[in-house]
């Protein structure tokens, strides 16, 4: 569904650049982008731009959301993450409000390459926002899993001294601590670089550092699923 | 004199009668409502007791329970529950995405 509305999303913003770019080439405004528009072509226009920016704003509303309900957030990057959603809000409204009162076809325009570069709500903002809260999750998950494979420890030495066979469970348990390790060690900063991208013009460089804390934290995730898959398993060896 | 002393002696002896009489009525009375009450306490007690053996055997044969671990690895699959849907909601962008 998420990937139905993110599909729409795309194609309603690519109709938009589409509709600002005929808006503002059409008419006497094209020979001379900072002259007066004609009426109709700078409406339409202004009006493109002012939706673009209020799909923007309805994102970091539910950025908010998600931050608000996020329980594993560490305080600073939940300070962090506020604080960035907060002044993309407020700079956005003010945008807006900029937009509205525009007179040239050459200041929406450049209002609309403000909306995208000074704030890259979508390639940077919102991995930013999911990323991070992913990788916290991910560091309270490794944290548990270290408790728990020292109580799984002790059960085992338990039933050794009873004379069980435990050379499973003692395998299991080494590959559970390994898993662990491989997340720890696959989203150990990552949070933090990911936080310190700056917005801008150059969307492929944005890209080539927000992909690979996706991948980290795609591939951190896969360990720990296995981390706790081999906990259980040391359980159902020991007849726990 | 004589006559009179007679009366009350009858009239004690008849009072005597009538009253162990009545006192003998309660107790064959009480003893009739007590007796039925005795075997439903029995049998309330007896269940009782069946219920309580049944739970301990069924604990010590299976040889099951929770370890002290439980409570971490159902924590943990909590988390990586959140993980999953955190993790799909940042879907890939689109490339023309901005």
């Amino acid at each position: 569904m998420k990937h139905l509305i993110r599909l729409a999303a795309t194609a309603v913003a690519a109709c938009c650049a589409v509709a600002v770019g005929l808006a503002l080439t059409a008419g006497p405004a094209a020979a001379d982008p900072s002259a007066p528009a004609a009426a109709g072509g700078l409406d339409a226009a202004k009006k493109v731009v002012t939706a673009r920016i209020d799909g923007r704003l309805a994102a970091l509303r539910a950025f908010d959301v998600a931050i608000g309900a996020a329980k594993r957030l560490s305080s600073g990057h939940r300070s962090t993450l506020t604080g960035l959603v907060a002044s993309d809000r407020s700079g956005l409204a003010a945008l807006r409000t900029k937009v509205a009162g525009e007179t040239t076809a050459a200041a929406v325009k450049a209002d609309d390459q403000s909306m995208v570069n000074d704030y890259r709500i979508y390639l940077l903002v919102e991995p930013k926002v999911r990323l991070t809260i992913a990788a916290d999750l991910e560091t309270a998950a490794v944290a548990e899993l270290r408790e728990t494979a020292d109580k799984l420890a002790a059960a085992i030495a338990a039933a050794k001294q009873n004379g069980k066979d435990t050379t499973k469970a003692e395998a299991d348990l080494a590959d559970m601590r390994s898993q662990t390790d491989a997340a720890d060690h696959a989203i150990a900063g990552k949070a933090d670089a990911l936080l310190a991208v700056a917005p801008g013009p150059d969307a492929d460089a944005i890209k080539s550092q927000v992909t690979p804390v996706r991948q980290a934290v795609r591939d951190a995730r896969t360990d720990l699923h296995r981390a706790l898959a081999d906990a259980k398993a040391v359980k159902a060896d020991l007849g726990k | 004199m004589k006559r009179t002393m007679a009366k009350v002696l009858a009239v004690g002896a008849l009072c005597a009668v009538l009253l162990t009489g009545c006192g003998r009525g309660t107790d064959r009375r009480a003893g009739h409502d007590t007796s039925p009450a005795t075997p439903p306490a029995t049998s309330t007690t007896t269940g009782t007791a069946g219920g309580g053996a049944g739970t301990g055997t069924g604990g010590g044969t299976t040889g099951t329970g929770p370890t002290s671990a439980d409570p971490q690895i159902s924590s943990v699959d909590g988390l990586l529950t959140d993980l999953d849907n955190q993790v799909n909601s940042d879907s890939q962008p689109a490339q023309d995405a901005d």
